[in-house]
Formats: C-alpha cells, structure tokens, sequence
C-alpha cells in the first residue's frame, strides 16, 4: 500500500510540475552533410549519427549520406555503426570539409551498446557473461514465434522444441541457460522485454512480435550481473528490446512472407497393408496366439483386392501455408519520435478434409494474428521526456471439436496419433455409398470396431481414435484471444542537477483474455459386422446432438518502477550508475478453481549497480540488488543479493596498444549472489492452509522458508586476433545452499502431519559447473566481399549434492539390495535409471534370449517384470538376488536436460548477395523414446523402420542383424525403461539457411523505395542424429508429439 | 525550482526505500487461516476439540473376524484384502492392518497441538468444567490411540509437543509397551482425577449415554485392558511392572468401580419371541441411552450393523452377500448344555489340518451324527446350522438349509458371495425381521461391556493364580445364559483353557477380540494356519444328512511369528534408520521394524 501512495505522490508532483514547465529556447542551427563510409570506401547504411548532448539524431540513408542539423549547442557527433569503432567528430572538423566520416571496423563489437534490462552498457565494460543478437540475425528465420528466430543464435541459450504442437506457442520450447540451477522446480529464465517482465501468459504477447521489431536479445548469464535483478535473476534472465523510432525522414517497411511448413522431415512411411499384416501375425505367434490374418485376408492384400492404405498422408496435410504481411512507419523529429508495426499473419489447415457429406469447414490449423504496436517518444521540455508504448494482439484459431481450453493442444496430438496408428490394413474409415441400417442411409458416416480386428480385415477403427470422424463428424473449436500491453514512462534528464544525471518513472500494464467456443456434436456410430461384407450395424446408442460450450480466461499485470542513471566521463576516469525500482503484481490465467492461483503474485526488485572505469583498461563494477516477494515470510521476504565484478583490457596497456596482431585481449571475472523466486509449487507455501470449519490441520506451511540462492563465480576472457578473429569463453561455477526440496524424503510420518501436507525446507545442496566458448571471425575481404564464420559451445554440469534422499541398502545378493545407493544425490538433476541390457551373456552378444532354453538356463526370476518369450530382453541382475526387478535398475549417464550445445555459423556477402548459414545442435543428452511404440503393438499395430531389425527364430537362425526384440501384442518385460528404448538424442541441425539479395538501387528507386530485398529462408532443413529411427526427431524425442516443422519461405522487404 | 528538484528526489528516494513498510507484501487473508486463530473464538476451539478423536479407530466393526479362526470371507478367491491375507501376498508395505500408523499420529498432533497451546485461548465464554472436558477428552484419545499403537505395533513414540517444522528427527526413540502402558495408564488417571458433576453435560461422567461418548467406564475399561495387554506373553517383557499379579489388580479396581456405578450384566429375557434367548436379545438390544434396562454395555458404537444384508441369507431377498462364514472351528467350541466341551481343549484336533476331531471323553450330549443338538444356548443366537429355524415366532416356517443343494447351501463357486463357503451363515446381531420390507432391525456392535471386564478379570486372576476368583467370574458370564458354572478344582492350565473357550465363546464376532487374543498369547501356530467347514450331503431317500469336515487348504505361513505384530510402514522404518543413524551407512541406524518383516 504504502509503495503505492509514494508512486501516486511523486506522479502528482510531477504533472504540477508539466503545467509550470517552460519552454525549450531556440537555438542555432547548424547543418551538417556528407557520407559516412567503410575503410573500403562503401557507403554505410543506417549509420546513427548524434550529438554530443544527444537531442539530436540522424540515421544515413543508403548511399551513406546524411544531411544532419544540430541544434543542442553541441561540438561533436559520434557515429555509430554495429561491427565498427564508435567515431567522435568534431563539427568543427566536419565543417573545414571532413564531410565523409570513415569508420573502423571493430570485430570484437567493442563500442555496441549492450541492453542490460535497466541499462545500456558499452561492450568493452562489461565484466560478466553477457551475449546477445541483433535484429538484423533474427529476420533470417521464417517463423510465426518471435521465441523461434533466437533458438541456437545466443551463445549460452539452450533450447529444444519439445513439442512443435500447433496450439502451442510460448510453452512448447523449452530455455535454458547454463543449465538447472537448483534441485527444485524448473530451471527456466526469466523474460523481460523492455524491462518489463512477461511471464506465462504474458508470452502470448511477445510470441507474435515481428522479429523487425526487435532491436536485440540479451541474455544475461552470470550470478554477478544477475544480481542486479535479486529473485528474478537465479536462471538467467533474457531479455528482449524493441526497436524505437528514430529521429528523420519517416521510414516505411513493408515485408512479406510466404511459407510452407512441414512436418516432413521425419514424414512417416508406412508398411504395405500386405506387409503390416505378416507383421501383425508374427507379433501373435511370437506371443503364443493365433495369427490375426488368415491365408485368405494376406492373399487378399497381396494382390490388392483389398486396399492398402497410408492414413497419415492422406489425412494430415503435406505443407501447411503461413503467410505475413509486415507494415511499419517510423521517424520523428527532435521532439517526437514514433514507430508504428502492423502484422497480420494467417495460417493455413493442417488436415486435408474428406469432402464427402460435408456440413461444415472447420480447418483446423488455420487461424489468423493480428498485431498492432506502437511507440512514442516525445521531448516535452528540456528536461521532460515521455515515451509511450501501445500493443494490441488478437488471434482466432480453429481447433478441432471438443477443443475446450486447454484441451486443443491435447486434441492435435490426438490426431497426430491417430493418423499414425491408423493400420494400412483398415479397409475404410467410413460406410462406403449407398451403405444402409435398416433401412437409414449411413453413407460416409464414421465406422468404428469394437475389437478393431474382425477375421482378418479391419472396419474402421478404436471408437474415437477415428481421424475422418474427427474431421468430419467431431465438431469445432474457435479460441479467440486478446492482449494488451501498454506503458507509460517519463524520462528526467537532470543534467541540470549534476551532468549526466537521469531519471525515469513508469508505469505498465498488461492483460489479455481467451475465449474458446466449442461447438460439440454426437452422431451415431456405426461398425461393419461381417468381414468383407456391406453388412453394417449401429454400434453404441443413436446420438444426433449439438453441444455448445464455452470458456473464458483472463490475465492482467502491473508494474509500477523507476530509476536513476547516472553516466559521466572525467577525463580517463568514466563512471556509469543506476538505481532502480519495480514493483509488480500479477494475475494469471484463470485455470479453473485453483484458488490461490489467481491471487495476484507480488513482487518487488530494487537495485544499485555502479561501474568504475579508468581509461576503458581497468573496470569494476559493483551491485547490489534488494528484492522480496510475497511468496516468503515477512522475517524472509527480502534480501540483499551482491555481486562483483572485475575487468581488464589488456590490449589498452601502452605495452600491448595498437599491435596488429592481438587486437584485443580483456580478461574478466566476476562473484555474485542471485536468487530464486518459485521454489515451491505451492503458493504461500510459508503460510499454514487450515480449514476453519473443522480445524483441520491442512497444508502446513514453512514459517522459514526462503529463497533460494545461487553464488555463483565467473571468469573469463575476450581476446581479438588481427581484428578479425575474436575469442570468447567464459567458465562458471555456482553452488546453492540452501536448496528447497521436498522434506518428505527424511520426515517420518509420526510426526502427525500427512506428508502429502508437510512443507519442503531450504536444506538442499546443490553445484553447476560449465562454461562457453566461442569463436568468430569476420573479415571484409574485398570491396564487395566479407566472409564471417563462428562457432560456439557451451557445456553445463550440474550436480545435486544433498536432498536428504535415503541411502539405499547395497548388499548385493539379499533379497532388499539395491543397485544404488544413491538415486538422486551424486547425480545430475532429472537423472533417470533403467534396466541394463545384458550384451555380453547373452549368446550372440544382442542382449536377447534367443530361445526357450536360453531362459530356462538363466536362473533369474523375471516374474515381477512378466513372462519372458524368446526375443525379449535379457537385463542385468545388478543386485544379485536372483530376480529382475525395478531395484535392478541403474542411473543413466545423461538426462532428458542436454549438457553440451554447439552452434555454427557461416555466411558470406558478395555484393548484393548475401548467403548465410546456422547449425546449431546438443550432446549429452538421452530420451527415453516411448514404450508402445517400439514393440508395435499400439491400437492394431504399429510398424515402423524401429522393427525392422526386430527378433524373430528365423533371422536369428540365418544370423541376421538384431538390435530389438520380438515384436508382441501386449506389453512384455522388454517395455521397461531401459538402454535399448532410452536413446542417445544428440544432434546436430541445419536449423537456417537464408540466400538474400537486395535489388540495385536504380531499380528501387523506381519504386520510390530505399531498399528492396529478396530472400529464401529454410528452417530446420536436415538432422544429423543418432536416433534409432527416422520418425522422431530428437528434440521431442518421442513419437506421438509433434515433430518440429521444416520450413521454406520467400521473403520480400521493402523500406521506403 | 532548485526546490522542486529536491521534491522529486526525496519521492524517488522514499520509493526506493519503501521495503522498510512494516507489511510490505503481506498477502490478503485470501481464505488462508492460521493455525493460532483458533484459539480467539469459542466455536474456533471447540470445532477443533470435535476433531479429536474423530480419527479414532474402535476396531469394533465386523469383518475382522475373518482375519482370524472365527470366519472365513467368502470372498476368499478373488483379488482383495482377504484373499491376500489367505495367501500372505503382501509386505511391509502392504500389510492389511498398518494402513493407520500415520492416522493415529496425525491425531496424536492435533491432541499435542492443543494440549501445549490451549493456554492461549483468549474468549471467555467458556465455563472451567467445559475447558477440562476438552483436556479429558485430549487425554483419553490419546491414551486410546496409545492403546491401539502397543496393541498392534507393540511400540510406538510418546510426545508430547508437536514437532517443529523443521525437525531432523535424529534423537527420537520408540517406547516400549511398559513406557507406553505407563502413559496410557497417566493419561486415564488424568481423566478419571477431572471433577465429576453429574450435573454438567461437560464433565466426564459415569452416567453418559451408553452409546457414542466415552465415559469414565470406559476409561476403566481401557485402563484394564492396557494391564491386561501390556502382561500378556505377546507384550511381557522380563522386569516389566506389568505382571499378572499387576493386571489382576486394575482389573479388580476396574470391575469394583463398575460395580459401585450399578453396571450388571443383561439379563432380560426376550419377549414375544424376539430372540433365543437373554445373549442374542442382548445383541440386538436397541440403544438404551439411559441405562434402565441395558447396564452392561459402558459403550456402544451406534450404529445398527447391516447383517440381513450384507452378512445375510440368500433366502432374504435383498441379500448383498453372506459376507463371513463362521468355522468349523468356531462351532466346536460351543459347549454342550451339560457344561462338558465338545472337543478335548488341550489337543483339540488330531490332524493339523483339523479334520479328525479329538472329542472330550466326558462329553456324552453330543452326537456326530445330530451335532447342533444339545449345545450352549449362545450357539442357536449365533450361528445359523443346517436345519436353523429362520424364525423364532414359527420355527416350522422356515428353515436354513446349509447342506449341498439346499436354500442356503454350500457353494464353492469362486465368484458368488451369496451362498455360505464353510456351511454356516451369522446370526449374532441379526434379527429375523430385518429385511427389506421391514427395514434393519439388526443390533449394534458394543466397544465393551462388563462382560468383557469379568474375563478379563477372570484370565488375570487365573494367571496370577486366583483360582477361585477366576472361575467365579468365568461362571458369572455363563450363568447368565444358563450355562452351568465351572467344575470347581480345575488346575490352572484346565482354567485357563476353559477362560480361552469361553472368550471365544462370548466375544464371537465382537471387534477384534479373537483377532487380538491369538497373539496375545501366541497361539497362531496353532489357529491360523487351518480352518475348516462342513459340507453336509443330504441322502433324500432317508432324509438324513451325511457330515463332512473340510479344510480350506493352508492359510500360507500365518502362524509364523512375524504375523504376531504389525509391521511398521517400510518408508517409516527407512526414514528412520537414516535420520538416526550416526554414520552416512543407514545400516547403523536404530532398526524400527518389528521382527521378521
């Protein structure tokens, strides 16, 4: 409350102040032209020129000229351009005919500004890990999620597609940066855009920016600079600024994209009908059953009296479209600057819809975005800025039928199942023409089967698993979605005060709200009830139901914040501080019931980070950062989080300036506390939850309970070879004391409360180590020609030391042995254990029993996994007691969190062509790939090129290749977690490709455009893997998701 | 000007230092209740004080009779809880009677809770007799609960104050059943010292209602059982203040104090045919909340057992099932009405299986070939035979056939629970009106009654070698239904075994009375590894029946010893060897499981 009454004072205080405010004096006008150009003599393009005392601005236009008026009284501008030395020009210089300002190159990007959530800092004093990347990389990817274009851009941000679901836009990718930080829950950074945190829902927001809106992506990754940001910065923050209008000539960008998304990639092959049902048949024979297919139905498929069919590419849509269309206006004045960007993106159905009998489109899949946002700076007096910020999305997407809310990602990937374990051998999904029940026309209408198996030949399928019901009998889903975000913040620049003193106070606000409607409809089901036979009967009750539903949500947040900055240059000494404070509060999405969840989530963050440099060689920096948040207690709820750091550039000692060879050497480290916020599921997890009608005692809370602090230690060094070669690496460690975790692990139940009610305690250990590396070159070779290559890597191991897990009895050979005594601790976080395959005792060393015999001689008990058959898997008895079982099991080397990621780049400018290439790729990573699959006794049978190298007696006794087990009808002891279906999920992707080029200048001129640009983008184009089969790719790791999507699409930019 | 600068600098500054607020970001209550509200408001506390004992378990249902020799469950060959019992397919962690080990202490803390921090209660609309009421009422859940613990467990922690949140657990010790049967025996002193104002709904009373509230009989009961229990072999342990001598003792103050509040055993007669006699209208006695007639029962459970239909007769329409079928076992024990057993108690069987009966050579009323003839009238109010009539108005009416192919005969169809397993259904507690149309009529299960106290006196004495008090006490329960009282100059074993029968006898079906005293005295080897019914084939040519004793195969392992005690939850014993252990090796740690799991 009281923070509140402040922010409200000082915002009182200040609109009194507008209304006495005078205004600004004319000044003289001096008019500056010429060009700003390359050490090669090229014109530079968007090259940002401003004055000394920065009221004035001009930005080149492409043949490099500018035509700049100062007005502020000042005696320099600088020029700035990405990838080269800031230059400070005397207008005094300019004016006795220096006119063309050449800039140096700068491979180490030394002077390029770097966002830091609250404040800007030049490249070169930076002392902790910091990488990020610019628009310009962004634009190369064809996407309609923002989060997709930096996936393997950043050095140190790890990211997988999980699930390339169509429904799921923020929470399908998984981030991470420097691996997990704690034992407990999620390891996921923090996102701010523009200094303003969007979390959860707020993602829906920023997922449809429009990568040209973007000025760049941050990621911010060591503890010291982290601790700036107190409980927000515990995983690494990312942080996202938009592009802002700029001071000249209105600049309009139209762009438009066009694109094909597929899932063909991993596009799935099926077997011939004739094919799938001899595999049917062995699974039944290798299970002592008798074969689904008589003589007759395999003579039937063979020769194509009855049909073969591939459901999957008959009913899921090879390519789906996307298309963009991208408007922007931006300029201003010294006063006024704006920047207005409109997107409307429209995507196209994932189906192919069975025309017959059709009463309805329902494309599913398509949906359309609009986005609007738009900015406005303006100078209200001499010491008044203001600057606004307006977004609006709204989005209406097909879905499937019975789609309600969260459901519509659970529906595509129920259909995605059922397209792929829709057996060839299903002779039809539907009555064919003319089909009768007594009497009632039932033509095209869905047919299902009760035991989807009937003498041989398959009506229809499992009731509800029937792909064209869903199509064309399901029904269909509107979700409609809005959001808004706005904010307001008034810039003080108090020079006045003392120079290079500023201040800001602002105010957000974000909300959005979903609203699904889901038209339901029941019809009658019908099931073939003779092989072969036209004979047809109802099956289930006759339903000929509409049903309508709704549902609703709504999210809203707030931020109240405000900082001082203060920035100044004393000869060789710089000085550069901020201030700052945020207060936030937070609503989230309604999900139904959860009651405390819509409690808004409050949380405050203060901090102080002061630098100190002298003469850009030797630099320390200093923060302190001050946060709380309502989810500790109020003896807990704030805390301080320190951090320091240390830099220095070599390369400015007088010994080592100006050689040509090192360019450019600093070394850097830094120390520093961060901290983190949701450590326990539960909200108010500090707090007792007791019910007053009767007392019971409930959850209990821990009156204790803090959060969770990461110290963390940074070193590492910048180094650039005959301005060309840049080096990068850093190497960290972190430790957590005090972790939070379950305190059910250690509490004994006689302690009276139900453990399911028993609080988590901050009494975890847990270490991270890893570092990053990365090398860049990037030379202009000729004129007309620069190359650039770089690759990176980054690796992160982490270690839970303590979570008061229970040691395990290790005696082998006594019927409670365990293989471990440790589970947990020791271990990764998320490790996960399995069976080990017995490679060596078995005969041919495939890890199979290869006959009856071979079991009966094993001596081992497998009674509690099942009935072992020939070709099953033959496991370890780690414990030596004589049976198989789930203690046997064994922690595997690697977890489902990747530890090392690579990325490479590679491109190359020849004129007006530009080729750029992006691989990006992990290790040390394992997927268990699922179980039913792999045996293929899904539904009616699933067979895919994981069985190809299946056992059976017959391969087995002409020496074939083995590498899997029989195959089954039901689940068998070769199903458990173990090495064969746990698979090894590194790769390494092609995951960009862009051939661009831009149309010469007489030809746009025609148009009356600056610049147009062509481009051909690919997304995701090849997969270089180890999985064991080509259905799924290694960033899901399992088959019944949705595989990420290869893209291909044209891109046209035009500026005027 | 320079004046608004210093305006705007000292609001940034008190923005930025605003987390001094004394309640800065303290959530709304938002529903959220703490713990120490309770104490601000009459309802508050006495809505918690109603939760004590809310979790209490009297064991006093039914069906745990077919855990022991006195039933089997006609479920016994499908899935569940009796067939794993029958099969022993089950561990530690599944073991059927340590589901409540979490249970009882999660009530033991809310007693704690409330006990330690009960002096804060700060309304004063409460009058002093209320306040002890509740401390009476902590006190003896807690000695119950106690109870159950060394009972079953024959262990258990004593404390007093709740843990804090963030204990580590590692000094804690288990109690031994004397340390506990010393709490118990504080914790009802502590009861029974409360002021007694017969007056005052609030106090702890001898005249309480018979049915549902505890009372200071009970607490005499409980008292009694504790001694009783605690010299048990099961539970005694060399140098334990818990001898016989010690038992017998409370259980005489316990049996005075009774008697000095009018309790007597039932003895009225039923009218208008209503039940067989005095024993099973005792049973189905309705609920004599003032005690005019029914001064046995110190308390009652309430509620009316479902019998007719869920322990029914399949000639009853609206049977559910049969429920559990009484023993072969069961049935010899019922003495002939002369007073002379049946069956030799000493080897009562030749065979382990239990198929040769060894019969008592003094026994010259029973006739193998006519067996339910001629027995102790509590076996017609118990047990419904082949050839029992269905109705105490018109015998002649109906009669229960149990032989194969009869109304109620025996089936060993795995899958049907509405025809009898062993040839005998249950009658205790079922009157033969109750049924669809008429409703339940059946009777109610009793926690206790002062027949209970007079055996219990009467093991006790016998034990601690009062003979004569022994036998005295036994006869007062037989007498009642007419049984002749016990030869007199029986040795100390012949008395005990005749003590043991007539338990059995008595108790049958009551709670876990049979349960209980096989372990107590150890005897499983002997009771649970066999059980047996009849199978009677009926020659219609001569109208006469054939008896054939069955056995119902081994009930796997039961008389192992490990079945004499409960194991304690596996995660528990786990937890706790880790939490006590003085080394990083678990092995070292305090081992809390009982022996043999």
């Amino acid at each position: 409350m009281c923070i509140r009454n402040k922010i409200t004072l000082v915002l009182l205080l200040l609109a009194a102040w507008f209304t006495t405010a005078t205004a600004q004096n004319e000044s003289l006008i001096i008019s500056l032209k010429g060009r700003v150009l390359d050490e090669f003599g090229n014109p530079i393009y968007n090259a940002l020129l401003v004055s000394e005392n920065e009221a004035n601005q001009y930005i080149t236009n492409p043949d490099g000229s500018y035509d700049f008026q100062i007005r502020d009284h000042s005696n320099y501008v600088t020029v700035t351009y990405p990838g080269f030395h800031n230059k400070v020009v005397t207008i005094g210089e300019i004016l006795d005919g220096n006119e063309d300002i050449v800039l140096k190159s700068d491979a180490q990007f030394e002077d390029e500004q770097v966002d830091l959530v609250f404040q800007k800092m030049r490249k070169n004093l930076l002392t902790g890990s910091v990488s990020y990347v610019k628009s310009r990389e962004l634009q190369k990817t064809p996407t309609y999620r923002l989060q997709e274009s930096y996936m393997g851009r950043i050095v140190g941000l790890g990211s997988l597609e999980r699930d390339a679901n169509p429904s799921m836009f923020d929470e399908s990718i998984w981030w991470n940066i420097r691996g997990d930080h704690s034992p407990s829950s999620g390891s996921t950074p923090v996102l701010m855009v523009d200094g303003i945190r969007y979390e959860g829902y707020d993602g829906h927001i920023f997922t449809y920016f429009n990568p040209r809106e973007v000025e760049s992506v941050t990621v911010i990754r060591d503890a010291a600079t982290n601790a700036l940001y107190g409980i927000l910065g515990g995983d690494g923050i990312i942080s996202i600024t938009t592009r802002r209008g700029q001071q000249g000539e209105p600049r309009i960008t139209v762009a438009y994209d066009h694109g094909w998304r597929t899932m063909d990639t991993k596009r799935y092959y099926p077997h011939t009908a004739y094919e799938h049902a001899l595999l049917r048949n062995e699974s039944c024979i290798n299970d002592g059953l008798s074969p689904v297919f008589n003589a007759q139905a395999l003579e039937y498929y063979k020769d194509g009296t009855w049909p073969s069919h591939d459901y999957y590419n008959e009913y899921l849509k090879r390519y789906q479209t996307e298309d963009k269309l991208y408007l922007s206006i931006g300029g201003g004045s010294e006063y006024v600057q704006y920047m207005c960007n409109f997107q409307w993106m429209h995507t196209g159905p994932l189906f192919n819809q069975p025309e017959y009998k059709m009463t309805y489109k329902m494309n599913p899949g398509s949906a359309d975005y609009f986005h609007v946002a738009s900015n406005l700076d303006s100078k209200l007096n001499y010491f008044i800025s203001a600057t606004f910020t307006l977004r609006g999305d709204f989005k209406i997407e097909n879905g499937l039928g019975s789609c309600n809310h969260d459901r519509m990602r659970v529906r595509y990937e129920d259909m995605i199942k059922h397209v792929m374990v829709a057996a060839p051998t299903i002779t039809s999904l539907y009555a064919p023409e003319g089909a009768t029940v007594e009497g009632k026309d039932i033509s095209y209408m869905p047919l299902f089967s009760e035991n989807s198996e009937m003498g041989g030949q398959i009506w229809g399928l499992g009731y509800k698993v029937n792909p064209y019901a869903e199509l064309t009998h399901g029904g269909k889903t509107t979700k409609y979605a809005t959001f808004v975000h706005m904010d307001a913040k008034v810039n003080l620049d108090l020079d006045m005060v003392t120079p290079g003193l500023g201040g800001q106070l602002g105010f957000s606000f974000k909300g959005g709200g979903d609203k699904d409607i889901d038209w339901t409809i029941s019809y009658t089901a019908y099931r073939a009830n003779d092989p072969g036979n036209s004979g047809f009967k109802q099956y289930g009750p006759e339903w000929d139901t509409n049903g309508y539903s709704k549902y609703y949500s709504f999210c809203y947040s707030y931020e109240y914040f405000g900082k001082v900055t203060y920035q100044r240059q004393f000869g060789d000494h710089y000085v550069q501080a901020v201030a700052m404070g945020n207060h936030r509060e937070l609503t989230t999405r309604d999900i139904g019931g959860g009651s405390y969840q819509t409690i808004p989530y409050r949380s405050e963050v203060f901090g102080i980070n002061a630098l100190y440099s002298y003469k850009d060689k030797y630099i320390i920096n200093g923060t302190l950062g001050y946060s709380g948040s309502d989810e500790f207690p109020m003896n807990h709820r704030f805390f301080f989080t320190p951090g320091v750091g240390l830099g220095w550039v070599v390369t400015k000692e007088n010994f080592l300036r100006d050689n040509g060879i090192l360019t450019y050497l600093k070394l850097r480290g830094s120390y520093g506390r961060a901290a983190r916020e949701r450590v326990s599921t539960w909200r108010f997890a500090y707090k007792d939850d007791v019910t007053s009608s009767t007392w019971d005692q409930g959850r209990m809370g821990n009156p204790t309970l803090s959060p969770e602090y990461v110290k963390g230690m940074d070193a590492g060094l910048d180094l650039t070879l005959f301005n060309c070669l840049s080096f990068s690496g850093s190497i960290f460690k972190e430790k957590m004391d005090n972790a939070y975790i379950d305190a059910t692990t250690y509490v004994p139940t006689f302690q009276g409360i139900s453990l399911g009610n028993y609080p988590g305690s901050n009494t975890g250990r847990f270490e991270n180590h890893g570092y990053e590396l990365s090398v860049d070159f990037r030379k202009q070779i000729t004129k007309n020609f620069t190359l650039w290559a770089g690759a990176s890597t980054w690796y992160n191991n982490n270690t839970v030391i303590a979570v008061g897990e229970r040691p395990k009895n290790t005696e082998y050979g006594t019927t409670d042995a365990y293989s471990q005594k440790y589970y947990t601790e020791g271990f990764p976080k998320g490790t996960f254990s399995g069976f080990e395959i017995d490679y060596e005792g078995s005969t041919t060393g495939n890890g199979l029993f290869n006959s009856q015999e071979e079991i009966d001689a094993c001596g081992v008990d497998y009674s509690q996994l099942g009935t072992v058959r020939p070709g099953d898997f033959r496991y370890i008895d780690r414990t030596g007691d004589g049976i198989i079982n789930y203690k046997d099991a064994v922690n595997y080397k690697y977890s489902t969190t990747p530890r090392q990621f690579f990325n490479a780049h590679l491109g190359f400018q020849l004129g007006r062509f530009e080729v750029s290439a992006l691989l990006y790729g992990v290790s040390k990573y394992y997927r268990p790939i699922g179980d039913a699959f792999f045996l293929g006794y899904l539904n009616d049978g699933f067979y895919c090129d994981l069985h190809d190298n299946r056992w059976t007696a017959e391969r087995y006794a002409n020496g074939e290749t083995i590498t899997g087990p029989a195959l089954s009808m039901t689940t068998t002891v070769s199903n458990v977690t173990n090495m064969y279906n746990v698979v090894d999920g590194t790769f390494l992707k092609l995951k960009n490709v862009e051939i661009a080029y831009t149309l010469p200048e007489k030809i746009s001129r025609k148009v009356y455009a600056q610049d147009i640009r062509i481009a051909l983008q690919g997304q995701n184009l090849h997969t270089w893997d180890k999985m064991p089969t080509k259905l799924i790719d290694p960033e899901t790791g399992y088959l019944g998701l949705w595989q990420p999507m290869r893209v291909y699409n044209i891109a046209l930019n035009v500026t005027f | 000007m320079k004046k608004i600068y210093n305006l705007f600098i000292l609001a940034f500054a008190a923005l930025v230092i605003s987390p001094s607020c004394s309640q800065l970001l303290e959530p709304e209550p938002y529903g959220l209740v703490d713990l120490d509200l309770v104490w601000t408001k009459y309802n508050y506390t006495s809505d918690l004080v109603s939760t004590i004992g809310k979790g209490a378990n009297y064991e006093s249902g039914f069906p745990y009779a077919a855990y022991s020799d006195e039933a089997q469950a006609v479920v016994d060959r499908t899935p569940g809880g009796y067939y794993s019992w029958y099969n022993v397919d089950f561990n530690a962690a599944t073991y059927i009677f340590s589901g409540n080990w979490g249970g009882i202490y999660n009530n033991l803390r809310t007693i704690a809770f409330f006990l330690t921090n009960e002096n804060k209660i700060s309304f004063t609309n409460v009058t002093d007799l209320e306040r002890e009421f509740w401390d009476v009422k902590a006190h003896f859940y807690r000695a119950w609960h106690y109870f159950t613990l060394m009972k079953r467990y024959g262990k258990g922690i004593i404390f007093t104050e709740v843990y804090d949140i963030n204990e580590k657990f590692s000094g804690v010790k288990l109690n031994n059943v004397e340390q506990i049967a010393d709490f118990i025996i504080q914790e009802l002193d502590l009861c029974l010292a409360a002021t007694e104002d017969e007056s005052s709904p609030y106090t702890f009373r001898w005249t309480t209602p018979s049915f549902g509230a505890i009372n200071r009989g009970f607490a005499w009961v409980l008292k009694a059982r504790t001694a009783m229990y605690a010299a048990s072999p099961l539970y005694y342990e060399e140098g334990s203040k818990y001898t016989w001598e010690y038992a017998y003792q409370i259980n005489k103050q316990a049996v005075e104090a009774l008697h000095a509040h009018g309790y007597k055993l039932f003895d009225r007669a039923p009218e208008d045919n209503y039940a067989y006699g005095v024993y099973d209208y005792y049973h189905l006695f309705d609920n004599d909340a003032s005690r005019s007639i029914d001064k046995e029962t110190i308390l009652g459970n309430g509620g009316r057992l479902s019998m007719w239909s869920n322990y029914g007769l399949p000639t009853t329409r609206g049977q559910a099932s049969c429920g559990i079928c009484p023993t072969q076992e069961l049935v010899d024990c019922y003495e002939t009405i002369d007073g002379e057993p049946v069956l030799d108690l000493e080897r009562p069987y030749l065979d382990a299986a239990h198929l040769q009966p060894n019969y008592n050579k003094n026994n010259h009323l029973y006739d193998p070939q006519n067996p339910y003839a001629n027995r102790d009238p509590r076996f017609y109010g118990t047990i419904y035979y082949n050839g029992a009539p269905r109705y105490w108005s018109n015998p002649d009416s109906l009669r229960v056939w149990t032989y194969v192919g009869g109304n109620c005969g025996i089936s060993d169809e795995p899958t049907s629970v509405f025809y009898t397993r062993t040839g005998y259904y249950v009658r205790k507690y079922n009157r033969d009106k109750s049924s669809e149309r008429e409703g339940n009529q059946d009777g109610r299960a009793h926690n206790a009654r002062l027949a209970e106290m007079y055996l219990n006196l009467a093991e006790c004495a016998c034990e601690a070698g009062h003979l004569e008090e022994a036998s005295d006490y036994t006869s007062l329960v037989r007498e009642r239904v007419g049984m002749p009282a016990l030869p007199s100059g029986l040795t100390q074993d012949q008395l005990r075994l005749r003590i043991r029968n007539e338990r059995r006898v008595e108790f049958a079906f009551e709670g876990t009375f049979r349960f209980d005293d096989v372990r107590r005295w150890k005897i499983i080897d002997q009771t649970e590894e066999h059980v047996t019914g009849m199978r009677i084939i009926k020659d219609d040519a001569t109208n006469t029946f054939s008896y054939n004793r069955f056995s119902f195969g081994t009930r796997t392992n039961k008389g192992d010893d490990k079945y004499l005690l409960c194991p304690l939850p596996e995660d528990e014993v786990e937890k706790m060897k880790m939490n006590t252990s003085p080394t990083d090796d678990p092995e070292d740690g305090d081992d809390w499981q009982n022996p043999g799991w």
